[in-house]
C-alpha cells in the first residue's frame, strides 16, 4: 500500500501511546507494514509528548521524515506547532481547541498564543484544519481519558485515512478493557460525527 | 499475549517487548534488571509474565547487581538475561570486563539501551566501546523483529563462545514498535548445576594471567564464525558503497528510495563487535567510494579505514566528515549525505514548515500535581535559601525546573551524597542535597558512609516516595513489595543512617509545608551529616481519593507565590481576574498548597 505518516502529538498523559496503538494494531491486523515511534520516560511528566505512526511496504524507520506527514493528530492547540515541520503541504491537521497551559506560562515566564494565532500559522501549510472541541466531547462522554477515542474518530473522515470506523473499532475492542469498551466506542462515535473542515 | 505458543503470529510488539519474546523463545531462566529508559519496559515486562514463563525475575538494586544476578544464573547452567540503559553498563563494567576471561556457561545476554539525542539520559556514550573493550559480540538490530530474532539467537552464540552477548538497542529501536511474527518456544529443561572451575571462576591474578590469551583465542574463533554471519546484509550493485549498522540502515533504505537511486551497493553490518573484516574487504574492493554510517562514534568508521590501510585499498571513504557524531540520525539527514555521495540533484524535499518558535511557550517535563517532591523542594527553598543544591538522577531532578530551581547539580546515581559532602567541607554555603530512595538504594550507600566516615557536614534529604517512578513505577527496596509486586518488609533508610552513627534523623512529610520548613531549618543550624526522610508515597501509586482543592476567590491577594515559588500545574493563574484557581481535572488533592498560601486562599472540599 501507499506509504501513510501520522504525527500524534500533544502532552504527556493525554493517551497518544494508545491511540498510536489503536492505528498501528489495526495496520498488523490487516497484515500491513508498520512502525511506532514513542516517547516515553522524562518527557511523560506533562512535557510535549509525539508519536508516528507508519504504515506503507517502503517505511523502514519509526520517525516521519520533515515534510511527509500525511495526518497530524494535535491533542493540544500549541503543541501542533511545535512539530509543523513533519507535515506535508496540505497536509490534514485535527486540532483540539482545549489548551492545556504549561508552566512556564503560569509562572509567567512565557504566554500562551491566540487560537486563532496558532490557525493562522497552521494555515501556511494547510487549510485541511478540523477544529475540534475533542476535550468537551470527552467530558460529555465520561471524562477527558477518552479524549483519544474522539480524535481518532475523527480521523476515520478524513480523506486518504487507511481504516474505516470499522476496522478502528475491533482494534479498539481489541486493545480497552472489557469494561471500558462501552464508553471508549461512544467516544469514537462522537468524534465521527464531528469531522468538519474549517472554513479559512 | 506474549507467551502465547503460536509459531507465526503476528503481533504488534515494542522493541523491548520483542527482547522479552525472543528470551522466551530461547529458553530463558533467569532475568535481571534495574529500571532505565530506553530499557525499562525489558524488566516490566518480564515481571508481569515471569510466573507465567516460570522463569526467576528481579528487579536489582543497581546494574552491577542485575548483572551478577544473570551470571549467577549462567553459571547456575540457567539461560540469563539482563538489560539495563546504557549507562547502567558504567556501573556493571567492573564485573563485565573480568568474567569474559573465564567465560560463562549457560547463555548470558545482556540487553543495553543507548540513548542518542538524550531523551532521558545524562550523556550520549557509545555502548559499543563496552563490548570491544569487554571483548564481546555486539548485536545490532534496526527493527522489533530482529531484535526478538536475535535476542533468542544471542543465547546460543553466547554458549557457543562462553561470553556475554550484548543486545545494543536505541530509544528509537527498544521503543519502536512494528509487526513481529512469533518463533518457537524452546522448552528448555535444563535444571540448576554448579560445575567447580576455580581457574574460570575466580579471576585471581594467576588465573587472569593464563585466561587473557584464552579470552582472545576465543574472540579470534569468534571473529572467524561471525564472518558469514546471516544477520549481515549485502546487496552489491554500484561502485559506491554505504555500509550501516542496525537502526541507520532503515534510514538509508528511506532516503535512497525517496530519491528513487538503485545503483548502491549496501552493506548493513547486524554484528559490530567483531567486525566481518574479509566480508569488508570484498565490499571495499568493488567500491570506488564508500560511506560508513552509524549513530555517535566512528568505530566502523576507524576500523574500515584501518583495513583500507592495511590492504592498500586505493578508494574514498567517508563517514563523519558527512554525517554528526552527535544526536540520532533521521532519513532526513541521510538523505543530505546520499545526495552529497553519490552528486545529485535531489528530487525529493526534506524541508518542512518553519515552526514558529517563538510563540510557542516551553512545556518542560514537570513534577505532577500532587508530588510530593515538590513540597520537599518548596521547604528546602524556604530553610536553605542560599544553600548549593546537589541532585541525583529520578523524578525529583525536575526540582531544577523553574519556579522551583532546587537543584544545582545532576551527574550520575548515587553523585548527590557523594559531591555533597565533598562540597560541605569546601564551599562557605551550606550544602542540602536531595536522593530518591531507590537511588539511595542504587549508589548512595557507599556515599553516606563515606559522608560520615569522613566528616561531612551535608544535609541529605531522602526524597522517599517509596517507589522508582520516573521510571514507571517500578518496585524497590523501601517500598514494602517484591519484585513481582507482593507484599515485602520494607527496608527503612532512617534505621541505615542511624547504623552508620548519623545524630541528626528526622521523618518529615513533605506535603505538611510547615513542618517540614521547620525541620530543615533545625538541620540547618547542625553542622554534621543530617539525614532527612521526606516520605510520601508517589502520587501515581496513591490510590486512595481526596477530595480535591479549591480557591476561595475573595481570600486570594494574587500575591502569585502559589505560581511564581511552588509551580503546580493544577493551580492557574487568571491574567483578568489577577487570581489563581484549580484546575480540578489535574489536582489530586495533596493540599501542599494549602499551606504555601499566605493567605489562605487554597481549601480542602467538603466530600
Amino acid at each position: 500500500m501507499k506509504e501513510y505518516n501520522i504525527v500524534l502529538c500533544g502532552v504527556g498523559g493525554q493517551g497518544t501511546i494508545l491511540a498510536s496503538k489503536v492505528i498501528a494494531q489495526t495496520a498488523v491486523r490487516l497484515n500491513q507494514k508498520c512502525r511506532v515511534g514513542e516517547t516515553h520516560g522524562m518527557s511523560q511528566r506533562g512535557g510535549s509528548v509525539i508519536s508516528h505512526v507508519r504504515i506503507g511496504e517502503n517505511i523502514y524507520g519509526a520517525l516521519t521524515p520533515d515534510a511527509h506527514g500525511d495526518l497530524m493528530i494535535a491533542f493540544e492547540p500549541v503543541e501542533s506547532l511545535r512539530y509543523m515541520n513533519y507535515l506535508k503541504k496540505d497536509a490534514y491537521i485535527i486540532l483540539n481547541n482545549q489548551p492545556i497551559i504549561p508552566t512556564s506560562v503560569n509562572s509567567g515566564l512565557a504566554t500562551y498564543p491566540a487560537y486563532t494565532e496558532i490557525i493562522n500559522h497552521l494555515t501556511q501549510i494547510s487549510k485541511n484544519i478540523i477544529d475540534l472541541p475533542a476535550t468537551k466531547l470527552s467530558e460529555e462522554i465520561g471524562g477527558v481519558l477518552f479524549l483519544n477515542m474522539v480524535v481518532l474518530g475523527t480521523a476515520v473522515k478524513v480523506p486518504g485515512f487507511p481504516y474505516s470506523k470499522e476496522q478502528m473499532m475491533e482494534s479498539i475492542k481489541e486493545l480497552v478493557k472489557p469494561q471500558f469498551i462501552d464508553t471508549n466506542l461512544r467516544a469514537f462515535e462522537a468524534g465521527v460525527s464531528a469531522y468538519k473542515i474549517k472554513e479559512t | 499475549m506474549l507467551v502465547e505458543d503460536k509459531i507465526g503470529k503476528i503481533e504488534l510488539l515494542m522493541g523491548n517487548h520483542a527482547v522479552v519474546r525472543g528470551a522466551y523463545e530461547a529458553g530463558v531462566k533467569v532475568a535481571a534488571t534495574y529500571p532505565g529508559t530506553p530499557a525499562s519496559e525489558i524488566g516490566d515486562t518480564f515481571a508481569k509474565y515471569a510466573k507465567e514463563m516460570g522463569i526467576y525475575f528481579e528487579y536489582s538494586t543497581n546494574e552491577k547487581l542485575a548483572f551478577e544476578t544473570a551470571l549467577a544464573g549462567s553459571w547456575s547452567n540457567l539461560r540469563s538475561i539482563v538489560s539495563m540503559k546504557h549507562v547502567g553498563i558504567n556501573v556493571a563494567a567492573d564485573a563485565l570486563l573480568s568474567i569474559t576471561y573465564g567465560g560463562i556457561i549457560a547463555g548470558m545476554v545482556l540487553v543495553v539501551g543507548d540513548d542518542p539525542s538524550c531523551y532521558s539520559s545524562q550523556n550520549e556514550q557509545d555502548s559499543r566501546y563496552y563490548a570491544k573493550f569487554a571483548n564481546i559480540p555486539c548485536l545490532e538490530p534496526s527493527n522489533p523483529q530482529e531484535i526478538k530474532d536475535m535476542t533468542a539467537y544471542a543465547f546460543d552464540l553466547s554458549e557457543q563462545f562462553k561470553l556475554p552477548v550484548m543486545i545494543r538497542e536505541t530509544t528509537r529501536t527498544a521503543h519502536c514498535s512494528g509487526n513481529v511474527t512469533f518463533g518457537k518456544i524452546n522448552q528448555n529443561e535444563s535444571a540448576p548445576l554448579f560445575t567447580r572451575d576455580k581457574l574460570r571462576k575466580a579471576v585471581l591474578p594467576a588465573n587472569a594471567y593464563k585466561l587473557h590469551p584464552d579470552l582472545l583465542n576465543r574472540f579470534a574463533d569468534l571473529t572467524k564464525k561471525m564472518e558469514d554471519s546471516e544477520w549481515h546484509k549485502v546487496e552489491m550493485h554500484g561502485k559506491i558503497g554505504i555500509i550501516a549498522n542496525g537502526i541507520t540502515m532503515n534510514y538509508v533504505k528511506e532516503a535512497l528510495a525517496y530519491e528513487g537511486v538503485t545503483n548502491i551497493s549496501l552493506l548493513q553490518l547486524g554484528i559490530t563487535n567483531p567486525l566481518p573484516v574479509e566480508k569488508i574487504k570484498s565490499f571495499l574492493q568493488h567500491c570506488e567510494k564508500v560511506l560508513i554510517v552509524e549513530e555517535l562514534d566512528p568505530l566502523t568508521e576507524t576500523a574500515v579505514k584501518e583495513i583500507a590501510f592495511n590492504n592498500h585499498f586505493d578508494l574514498e571513504i567517508h563517514g563523519k566528515d558527512y554525517l554528526p557524531t552527535t544526536y540520532e540520525f533521521t532519513t532526513s539527514i541521510l538523505h543530505t549525505a546520499i545526495v552529497k555521495l553519490v552528486s545529485i540533484q535531489p528530487k525529493e524535499s526534506f524541508v518542512g514548515a518553519l515552526i514558529p518558535s517563538a510563540i510557542i511557550p516551553p512545556r518542560y517535563p514537570v513534577l505532577c500535581p500532587g508530588c510530593p517532591h515538590r513540597g520537599t523542594f518548596f521547604a528546602i527553598k524556604k530553610a536553605f535559601p542560599k544553600a548549593v543544591y546537589p541532585s541525583d538522577i529520578g523524578c525529583y531532578t525536575l526540582g531544577i525546573q523553574p519556579p522551583l530551581n532546587a537543584v544545582d547539580t545532576c551527574v550520575c546515581m548515587g553523585a548527590s551524597i557523594g559531591i555533597g559532602a565533598a562540597m560541605s567541607k569546601f564551599l562557605p554555603e551550606k550544602v542540602v542535597c536531595t536522593i530518591g530512595d531507590s537511588t539511595f538504594f542504587h549508589t548512595g550507600l557507599p556515599a553516606l558512609a563515606n559522608a560520615v566516615y569522613n566528616k561531612s557536614k551535608l544535609t541529605i534529604v531522602l526524597v522517599d516516595n517509596s517507589i522508582t517512578a520516573m521510571t514507571g513505577q517500578q518496585p524497590c527496596a523501601s517500598c514494602g513489595l517484591s519484585s513481582l509486586g507482593e507484599s515485602e518488609t520494607a527496608i527503612q533508610p532512617e534505621k541505615i543512617a542511624e547504623a552508620m552513627g548519623i545524630k541528626f534523623i528526622r521523618i518529615v512529610n513533605p506535603l505538611h509545608i510547615l513542618d517540614t520548613i521547620q525541620v530543615l531549618k533545625e538541620a540547618a543550624e547542625n553542622e554534621g551529616t543530617n539525614f532527612i526522610v521526606a516520605r510520601e508515597v508517589c502520587c501515581m501509586i496513591d490510590k486512595v481519593k481526596k477530595p480535591k482543592i479549591k480557591t476561595i476567590e475573595e481570600n486570594c491577594i494574587g500575591c502569585m507565590i502559589c505560581t511564581k515559588t511552588f509551580g503546580c500545574p493544577a493551580i492557574l493563574w487568571n491574567g483578568e481576574t489577577k487570581k489563581t484557581h484549580i484546575d480540578e481535572s489535574l489536582c489530586n488533592g495533596c493540599g501542599a498548597c494549602i499551606e504555601v498560601c499566605p493567605s489562605h486562599a487554597f481549601v480542602r472540599k467538603e466530600k
